[in-house]
């Protein structure tokens, strides 16, 4: 599946360890030609240990547009709102139609390394693809692409 | 605006997980005034229902009705619209709130939410929590025959909550609890 957006982070998937993951996938590779990529820290802790890390430097230098930790693209809100028939792939946790943008855009939802791996290729792909070696279980693609919502899923968020 | 007691209303009907994305998208989720976001209500369930919905109009869904994201817009956008009742056989837990909170009438009723047809005319009681159909009505089984034709149940809310309703929402409640800022009781 070819994708037009990546976006790692929000309140969902921006923790630092989040992004240490990310990083490692992306680390020596470029955001693929046509991909738009959005890095949301979860919250300003968050952004400043991106900071004090490198991390921002890191995914700034690979393509992808670093925001500091807000709301915007999870709803369709600021950056990166989808345009018809376009595809993204997020770690956000709301997929509903008309979420991200417009009512016949197409979201996937996913884990970080997942995200990473997809914006450097820019299809949906498993992050070994990328680097090589095996990733640990908890970091690889459900169902091997992105999961996606279940009713049931919970939350408060906007 | 408050809420009817007795509601009298043509049936708009959905299926279950109508999530707050497709009742009242993200996108004007900047918008605050219920002249401006009534144009927007299902714009992506069911779009042009704005234009064709009627003053009084009842929706009637399925199961968790208002999952996903917890925005008050969502149900004052229905109520923006003139929509007088929601039924459904489940809400989702916040939206069920919400809807209190903006005074947006809603009832539980799951042999209701099956047996009422797009476009039945529905009554409905809130203090009573009986929902009436006419013997005209062409859904399924369920109800107790009355004169006029099917009545089904919900269980009513305590006359506190339905204060809220009556008086338009939680905010326009807790006026009359206040007196030049100072609280006099309820």
């Amino acid at each position: 599946m070819k994708v037009d957006q990546v976006v790692i982070g929000s309140c969902t998937n921006g923790r630092i360890e989040d992004f240490r993951t990310a990083a490692e996938v992306i680390r020596g590779h470029k955001v693929a030609d046509g991909v738009r990529m959005v890095v949301l820290p979860a919250s300003q802790k968050v952004y400043i240990e991106l900071a004090k890390e490198g991390l921002l430097a890191l995914f700034a230098e690979a393509g992808a547009a670093v925001s500091t930790p807000t709301c915007g693209p999870c709803l369709g809100g600021h950056m990166g709102v989808l345009a018809k028939d376009e595809v993204c792939f997020s770690t956000t946790n709301r997929n509903f139609v008309g979420r991200m943008g417009h009512r016949e855009a197409r979201v996937y939802l996913g884990s970080p390394a997942v995200a990473a791996a997809t914006a450097v290729k820019g299809r949906i792909c498993s992050p070994e693809e990328v680097t090589g070696r095996k990733a640990p279980a908890s970091e690889q693609a459900p169902g091997g692409a992105g999961g996606t919502e279940s009713p049931r899923a919970r939350g408060a968020g906007r | 605006m408050s809420a009817a007691t007795k509601i009298h209303g043509s049936a708009w009907k959905y299926g279950d997980n109508v999530d707050t994305d497709v009742i009242l998208p993200g996108r004007w989720c900047h918008l605050l005034k219920p002249e401006d976001i009534k144009g927007h209500c299902f714009e992506d369930l069911d779009p042009g229902f704005p234009d064709k919905v009627k003053v009084g109009d009842v929706v009637v869904a399925g199961d968790n009705f208002g999952c996903g994201s917890s925005r008050e817009i969502a149900p004052l956008a229905i109520k923006s619209v003139g929509v007088s009742l929601v039924i459904a056989k489940s809400f989702a837990r916040i939206f069920y709130r919400n809807c209190i909170n903006i005074g947006l009438a809603i009832m539980v009723a799951p042999d209701a939410a099956d047996a009422i047809a797009a476009g039945d005319v529905v009554e409905a009681d809130l203090a009573a929590g009986t929902i009436e159909l006419p013997s005209t009505g062409t859904g399924g089984p369920g109800g107790t025959e009355s004169p006029r034709g099917r009545v089904f149940t919900s269980i009513p809310f305590p006359p506190f909550v339905r204060d809220i309703f009556n008086k338009g929402g939680l905010v326009e409640s807790l006026r009359d609890h206040f007196k030049d800022g100072v609280y006099i009781g309820s």
